[in-house]
């Protein structure tokens, strides 16, 4: 009788984990949480956070702050982006593409312009 | 408040060497890691015995093993959690998931302190209190780390 309780409940408790994978393919891992059309932002740096667990720079643009994100810590290494090189205040235009969610301003990088200097986040999806 | 708390966090000398380390993050990311699975892995069979399971075999001889590999893993998991927050702390501080997820450990540590408050719980071979900390157990555990894993994905 209770191992019938707990293997239901079980049961239960695997369906409830695997309903809460699919939220996983809307996320900032991979791009399927990112339109398909080409996308750029121009604003100014508010601050960065590069590295890991993955970079992510504020940018300050004419309808707020967008959470521009960097991808790995590998890529930013291979493009020599570090956080010095993005401060406060630099003028900065990124190209990517934005997330499926028009009401959240977010979006993913490919190449990243910083005070005109050129960093190539994915050389390989340009 | 919290968001300015953050803010000082993530810029501490602390947190810039994690962010910007090749090695040092991944190895305390990884030692979280293995103390959730050392932590979920001991208590989740501990909490089946609870729950009425596997009767003929005594608590106290699964407690004996089980409980300090839990509270090892345990350990491990608290020591490194503060030090993953630190790298990205004003975004993690606007997740509504790293607060269920504190919520959720915090239910499972009362459950510890109520349960180990009576010295004589190893010696009861089952009963509603047992079988209720046994499932607030496991639903704490596996409430913390569903909401911790998808801190990444909010």
């Amino acid at each position: 009788m209770l191992t019938c309780i707990l293997s239901r409940r079980r049961t239960l408790a695997a369906l409830g984990f695997t309903a809460l994978l699919p939220a996983a393919a809307a996320a900032h891992h991979g791009w399927s949480g990112y339109g398909t059309d080409d996308f750029s932002l121009t604003g100014t740096v508010e601050g960065a956070t590069l590295g890991n667990p993955h970079g992510v720079v504020k940018v300050r643009a004419a309808d707020g702050v967008w959470d521009v994100v960097l991808g790995p810590p590998s890529n930013q290494r291979r493009a020599g982006l570090t956080e010095d090189l993005v401060p406060a205040g630099a003028a900065v235009t990124a190209y990517g593409h934005r997330h499926l969610d028009p009401g959240r301003r977010e979006m993913k990088t490919e190449r990243l312009v910083v005070a005109g200097r050129s960093f190539d986040i994915y050389p390989d999806r340009l | 408040m919290i968001g300015e708390a953050a803010a000082w966090l993530q810029a501490t000398a602390l947190a810039q060497t994690l962010r910007a380390s090749a090695w040092l993050y991944p190895l305390v990311n990884l030692t979280h890691l293995l103390g959730i699975a050392l932590l979920f892995g001991a208590i989740a069979a501990l909490d089946l015995r609870l729950l009425g399971l596997w009767r003929g075999v005594p608590l106290e001889a699964l407690a004996r093993p089980l409980v300090p590999v839990a509270g090892a893993g345990l350990g491990l998991a608290l020591a490194t959690g503060p030090l993953l927050l630190t790298v990205q702390a004003v975004d993690y501080a606007a997740n509504p998931l790293l607060y269920a997820k504190f919520a959720a450990i915090g239910v499972g540590l009362v459950n510890i302190a109520l349960l180990h408050r009576r010295a004589a719980w190893r010696a009861e071979a089952a009963g509603p209190r047992l079988r209720a900390a046994g499932l607030v157990s496991l639903a704490s555990w596996l409430g913390a780390i569903a909401a911790g894993r998808l801190i990444a994905y909010w």
